[in-house]
């Protein structure tokens, strides 16, 4: 499988900053999978979603970035000077901010997007159409984004950037203030959206982590600590005490050693999430 | 699609309608600016094309009409006692009104008066949103609509900020009630945190305006309605050309005269 | 001419883009409500445009004070929208002076907003007289009605109640925008086109840990 993300030795630097955001952060995203960058407050990981989006780039000319990065093949040495939407397409953590609040309809919201790249009809209502789908919002298409559930509004602010077909889709904390149940529909909806491109989100908790992704990392003040797949994550766990919320998870894999009886005791949807 | 279309070249028949107000209020002397008022009054109500479109939006359009009845009246007596020009028309408690200057004052105050019912008609019949719609599609430049736009979301959300700031202050037993210079210091602690959040937030969205492909030279009005710009409905063509003909009697009587 | 002010516009909005605008035109309409809420008699209408011409440039200034008058008189101050001109001179002037740096010390700030209150008022009394008839509703027409009942001409005495009342608004408006852009962290602040116009401490000493922006 293709790489469809891959990082070599990049740091990164905000002016007028003594400490580096991201420093020489190394690692590889197969394309097709489902990537989790997850880390404490302050960890590089806003930083490290603004550098492959393009932000970076386009905002802090003067920064010190050494390395480099490439996206689908196409290297960038140190960080992409300009966005890379629609290839690269990045939701921001907070959804309010996400959507244009002056557009009276969800459906009139994603067009928004689609009018920026000069998409016309009939292939508009198409992505339109395609992008509720995947996102379980069609019922939403004719409401006012404002008056939407948190929950609701974070599919939203994710549909607002899939019509675009992005190559790979880049989510900052996407559970972030999210109900355990919009945290499962999130799952679901990003889940069925594995087959058409490689996404890659953070996260400072493991509940949408351990149930969607296949890849994960974890980053500390700039730097990568870990890299490695799910099995391997959930075997790491205890390295994370005071990093990562990680002690709910000790106590259910510990429970799981000690009675592996309980397995099938759990629900098959949420069981293929466990170790 | 033709929904749009009517409502694009409604505002479209409302902006020619208010032209042909503006210029009947310069030319016209106070005795036709007072019909010209009251003709607008009736039509506001009674004409499809100028009703207000919503009940909020008739509200603001009678507090419009009040504020300037006032403030023509306030004109009228002002100059009436200070322009001491023609013969007196009444004595108030001692103090004499003078006949220039309430003519003076009528001139000007029914002027601003028209001008206001005018304009109070074009915002009160065409919801903000739709009118920003509206420039967009005819050529303003896409910064301008989309600074329009936005600048609704925050004049909704501003006031609610500041009122979460002033309370989470006062609980914190912040001198809010204070004396004046004890507020005035409460001020410049009220103001940097709305300041800050306001600005980062306004950053922020900037930033995810980009990243959804929107930039300056971007078009946001909603797409097919290209050619619209380019056509005058009758109506319009009808008060554009009635627009015309009054500058040209004026000019034509300030040239004989 | 239309190229340049096309590239001047871009690069004044460049790295923060229109919302910040948009939030100028609300802090114009809406700054009021604090300063009513405190009892404050003050009502700083103008904040948001000199802010905007401080952190931006004239040109965004000027955006954002015609669209604040505009917008004003569509949500019930039907009169704002005749005073454009007046706000485009605030804009361009505040623009003009912050580009020079006057922004970087009180004492500029201050004779700044002075002169600033003194071409608003030249421009705005035209208008004020002929259209309003020297009218506005505000404590400021018995200043008016004081200077024509001691035999000056209604625009002279506008004039006389502008240059006695705008450059204590202006001033005041003036540094209060000092005061935010003074107390906004060095890595917004750099943000900015005119960030650069603003004297900041050393830049390199500030941790990053404070800069809300840096997550």
């Amino acid at each position: 499988m293709a790489d469809a993300i891959s990082l070599e030795r990049l740091s990164f630097r905000y002016p007028g900053s003594s400490k580096a955001a991201l420093d020489e952060v190394s690692f590889l995203v197969p394309e097709g999978s489902v990537c989790a960058v997850l880390g404490p407050s302050q960890a590089g990981k806003t930083t490290l979603l603004y550098a492959l989006a393009g932000v970076l780039g386009s905002r802090f000319a003067n920064a010190k970035v050494a390395g480099g990065l490439s996206v689908h093949d196409e290297y960038f040495d140190g960080v992409p000077r300009s966005i890379l939407f629609p290839r690269v397409s990045l939701v921001l953590q907070e959804s309010r901010i996400q959507i244009t609040g002056f557009r009276s309809t969800v459906r009139e919201e994603l067009a928004f997007t689609l009018q920026n790249l000069q998409i016309a009809e009939p292939e508009s209502a198409e992505r339109i159409r395609d992008a509720a789908e995947a996102l379980a919002i069609s019922r939403l298409l004719d409401r006012n984004p404002l008056e939407l559930s948190g929950g609701e509004l974070h599919r939203v602010a994710i549909a607002t950037v899939l019509v675009a077909r992005p190559q790979v889709l880049l989510l900052d904390e996407p559970a972030r203030s999210l109900d355990s149940n919009s945290v499962f529909q999130l799952s679901r909806a990003l889940n069925s959206l594995r087959k058409s491109q490689t996404t890659l989100f953070t996260d400072a908790d493991l509940e949408l982590p351990l149930q969607l992704a296949d890849q994960y990392i974890v980053l500390n003040r700039g730097k990568v600590l870990f890299t490695g797949n799910r099995g391997e994550f959930i075997n790491s766990l205890n390295h994370f005490v005071g990093l990562l919320p990680v002690d709910d998870w000790l106590e259910i894999t510990g429970h799981l050693r000690r009675n592996p009886a309980i397995r099938q005791t759990i629900d098959p949807r949420i069981r293929r999430f466990l170790p | 699609m033709s929904n749009l279309l009517n409502q694009i070249q409604l505002i479209g028949d409302r902006l020619s309608f208010v032209l042909l107000v503006v210029v009947c209020a310069f030319v016209f002397p106070w005795e036709a600016n007072l019909c010209v008022f009251l003709l607008l009054l009736i039509l506001q109500t009674t004409s499809s094309l100028l009703r207000p479109s919503s009940a909020k939006a008739g509200l603001l359009f009678r507090r419009f009409v009040r504020y300037f009845l006032l403030l023509t009246l306030l004109m009228v007596a002002v100059n009436a006692l200070l322009l001491r020009e023609g013969k007196i028309i009444a004595e108030v408690f001692g103090v004499s009104l003078f006949q220039g200057g309430a003519i003076f004052g009528l001139t000007t105050g029914l002027r601003l008066l028209v001008l206001a019912t005018a304009l109070g008609i074009l915002f009160g019949s065409t919801p903000l949103a739709e009118f920003a719609d509206y420039l967009g599609n005819v050529g303003l430049p896409s910064s301008v609509v989309l600074t329009l736009l936005l600048s609704l979301y925050f004049v909704e959300t501003l006031p609610h900020r500041i009122s979460r700031i002033f309370t989470a202050q006062e609980a914190r037993g912040v001198p809010v009630r204070s004396n004046l210079f004890a507020r005035i210091r409460v001020f410049s602690i009220l103001l940097m945190p709305l300041m800050l959040s306001s600005i980062i937030e306004s950053i922020d969205r900037g930033m995810s305006l980009e990243l959804r492909g929107f930039h300056s030279e971007s078009r946001i009005s909603r797409e097919g309605l290209v050619g619209v710009r380019r056509t005058i409905s009758r109506r319009s063509a009808f008060f554009l050309l009635l627009a015309s003909a009054v500058i040209t009697l004026r000019l034509a009587l300030w040239l004989t005269q | 001419m239309r190229g340049w002010i096309r590239d001047q516009f871009r690069r004044e909005i460049a790295g923060i883009g229109l919302p910040f605008l948009a939030f100028g035109v609300a802090l114009n309409l809406t700054l009021g409500q604090l300063t009513t809420a405190l009892k404050i008699p003050m009502y700083l209408d103008s904040v948001g445009t000199i802010l905007v011409a401080v952190l931006c440039g004239p040109l965004s200034a000027m955006l954002t004070g015609s669209l604040a008058n505009t917008l004003g008189s569509a949500l019930g101050s039907p009169g704002m929208i005749f005073f454009i001109p007046v706000v485009l001179v605030i804009g361009a002037f505040t623009g003009f002076i912050a580009s020079r740096g006057w922004f970087r010390v009180w004492y500029l700030v201050l004779l700044g907003g002075i002169l600033q209150g003194l071409l608003a008022a030249l421009v705005s009394a035209p208008i004020s007289a002929y259209l309003f008839g020297g009218v506005m509703m505000a404590g400021t027409d018995f200043l008016v009605m004081y200077f024509r009942s001691i035999g000056h001409s209604l625009l002279e005495s506008v004039l006389y109640q502008g240059f006695a009342s705008d450059p204590i608004d202006k001033t005041v408006s003036y540094l209060i925008a000092f005061f935010i852009v003074h107390n906004l962290p060095g890595s917004i602040l750099a943000r900015f086109y005119g960030g650069r116009n603003i004297t900041r401490p050393a830049i390199d000493e500030q941790p990053p840990e404070s800069d809300p922006t840096h997550r």
